[in-house]
């Protein structure tokens, strides 16, 4: 079978293929360009309202925070990674787990973004309408950036487990597809997942085949016996201890997943990142912007194909920082609005820069900042005491200015006895204040975590 | 004969790599019976003309590039003289504008002056509100033919393809009107 006859220009794409080792007669097929380590982003544009194409919400601990299209894409992107990804868990139809490349080759999921995207920045969406025939197609620049589409019209299927005889297989085709983007063209090979054409049903092109393998190991190489490799991760608080193999003494980047990912897609980075252990242990800061559900990879020094790990996938939601929330209201003062309470600093305790606001208040009248770790609400005089439930504690007396407002900034090393406050721990801060008339009111009740 | 010297071959790799854009994309498998039964019409003819647009849509996005082939010939299914075009996404408008997916078939097969079969399929929104008859199935809706012996051989693409081997043209073109009459 002439498979280079679909192969445009013929003439340029024979001649790419001998310098990459190509067969262009049967088995894989080599496009001629491959991923570089700047082109290992890809991002989900969640905008397939087809039908069956979100049905999967079946979560799972390789996925974290990822379901339906997004879940299906971020499977057959990292099914061509070097390694199982996690445990390999997370498709019923493959015995031998998602992650089969072998290859110094492994991709970043970059989470969501709401952009088409222009040609080359690495996005798969939905396409309205149909061409007859086409169920989706990888565009693909010089520079090896790419986009991928998905034609809305089909009956598709996004798993997780196998699917209805008259539904086009979602995570098989993002399989493909991605085949394109990282290099191959299509197999003469029936079985293997680069085969040019699907049928519905199927399922099997989910999991790649050795001639894709081979293929694979054509353009990045089988994965060097020196490629970073992760083996595990451990969170606490927002420190992450990465366990692996072949990470560089100094100058290791830590790749996470972006949230809200707008912009190029970038991987969010932590840079010049030691490990410890003869290169077997990183300890690294979970980076702010993470998103909860992502990947994590290591690069090692150099922009070889084989400086970069397997991606480990990483649920960070116990490192997400929140900011301060309102836990509790209290009644209107004198002044017609409930007391209002702001907290500013860096939500780390030993930055000691946590400083509590209050506004909307009555002028000129004295007032004690309360704070701990009850929210039970209880009416008291004009107002609403939050605290209720545990154990909470005074700090010195303050006084409203002209203006109705109040400052105080906390002293973290001398808190009152049995008060202190440690980091990892959410404390609930409210203001009780004088009324006229030897009457008294509360602030609203903020939660802060003391976090960062 | 020319012949390919090192440095020529290393700059049309680099034209590939450099300056073009490649693209692929999986469709559907169906033989020949399905692909009659999912399509307007055959037609058998010379194409006469090619054309690349580019469209930027605000919710389809942006560089969405559809080529429209215009082919003169014979309808397959009535044997009656028709012009048709056929659309698939994809082409160049020039050497810089345009970008390859498997919506395009390799030039060599779409040249102006080609013999070509082609299906194709009405379509309302091929993407970006465009509205054009497709080439169903992109590369696998369109089939080079050569002449052997006086015959119109129409070259086959292997499994998975309408057209798996080389065909007559006469014999294509019996099975289709045989299709046709099995599904009115």
């Amino acid at each position: 079978m002439k498979l280079s006859l679909i192969a445009p220009p013929v003439l340029a794409l024979a001649v790419a293929a001998i310098f990459t080792g190509g067969n262009t007669t049967e088995g894989y097929d080599l496009i001629g360009h491959n991923l570089s380590l700047s082109q290992r982003d890809f991002r989900v544009n969640n905008n397939l309202t087809a039908a069956g194409a979100n049905n999967n919400n079946t979560p799972h601990a390789n996925f974290p925070d990822a379901q339906g299209f997004v879940m299906a894409m971020w499977k057959g992107a990292i099914e061509w990674g070097s390694l199982l990804h996690g445990d390999g868990g997370g498709d019923t139809t493959q015995n031998l787990g998602l992650g089969s490349g072998a290859a110094n080759f492994d991709a970043s999921f970059q989470g969501e973004t709401t952009a088409i995207g222009n040609l080359g920045d690495n996005i798969c969406s939905g396409l309205d309408g149909n061409s007859g025939g086409v169920l989706a197609f990888a565009e693909i620049t010089g520079s090896g950036a790419w986009r991928m589409r998905f034609y809305q019209g089909w009956n598709w299927a996004d798993g997780p487990g196998s699917i209805g005889f008259s539904q086009m297989d979602l995570q098989s085709v993002a399989t493909h597809e991605y085949g394109h983007c990282l290099g191959l063209g299509h197999s003469g090979t029936g079985a293997a997942t680069m085969a040019p054409t699907a049928a519905n049903g199927q399922t099997g092109p989910r999991s790649i085949h050795a001639d894709d393998i081979a293929g694979l190991q054509a353009i990045y190489g089988a994965a060097s016996a020196t490629k970073p490799t992760i083996s595990g991760l451990s969170l606490s608080g927002s420190t992450l201890t990465i366990t692996g193999t072949n990470f560089d003494a100094t100058g290791n980047q830590v790749w996470f997943t972006r949230a809200n990912n707008q912009g190029n897609g970038t991987p969010l980075k932590a840079t010049n990142v030691p490990s410890t252990g003869g290169g077997t242990q990183i300890v690294v800061a979970v980076p702010n912007d993470v998103r909860t559900g992502g990947d994590v990879l290591v690069q090692k020094s150099g922009n070889a194909h084989s400086s970069l790990s397997n991606a480990y996938p990483a649920d960070l939601s116990g490192s997400i920082c929140s900011g301060p929330t309102n836990v509790c209201f209290s009644f209107p003062n004198s002044t017609g609005n409930i007391g209002q309470l702001s907290i500013t600093g860096s939500q780390n305790v030993a930055a000691n820069d946590t400083v509590l606001f209050g506004s909307q208040l009555p002028a000129g009248q004295f007032g004690i900042f309360l704070y701990g770790q009850g929210f039970t609400g209880t009416t008291i005089s004009q107002g609403v005491f939050c605290l209720g439930g545990a154990p909470f504690y005074r700090l010195p007396i303050v006084q409203t200015d002209p203006f109705g407002f109040v400052n105080y900034a906390l002293d973290l090393t001398n808190m009152p006895l049995g008060g202190d406050i440690s980091q990892g721990e959410t404390w609930n801060f409210q203001l009780w204040h004088r009324e006229n008339g030897g009457n008294s009111n509360f602030s609203e009740t903020l939660a802060y975590p003391f976090c960062n | 004969m020319k012949r390919f010297t090192p440095k020529t071959l290393l700059l049309a790799a680099a034209l590939v790599a450099g300056i073009g854009t490649y693209g692929e994309a999986q469709i559907l498998k169906v033989d020949l019976g399905q692909m009659v039964a999912n399509t307007d019409g055959a037609v058998f003819g010379t194409i006469i003309d090619q054309e690349t647009i580019r469209i930027d849509h605000p919710v389809d996005g942006p560089e969405l590039y559809y080529t429209t082939l215009t082919i003169k010939g014979t309808d397959l299914a009535s044997n009656k003289p028709t012009v048709v075009s056929v659309s698939f996404p994809g082409g160049f408008i020039d050497a810089e504008n345009g970008v390859y997916n498997s919506e395009a078939p390799s030039k060599d097969v779409i040249a102006v002056g080609k013999e070509v079969v082609a299906f194709h399929l009405w379509s309302d929104n091929m993407g970006g509100d465009f509205a054009s008859n497709a080439l169903y199935a992109s590369h696998g809706g369109v089939y080079s033919t050569f002449k052997s012996k006086g015959n119109v051989i129409v070259q086959g693409r292997g499994a998975g393809y309408a057209i798996t081997t080389n065909t007559h043209l006469t014999s294509l073109q019996g099975n289709i009107q045989a299709l046709n009459t099995e599904q009115r």
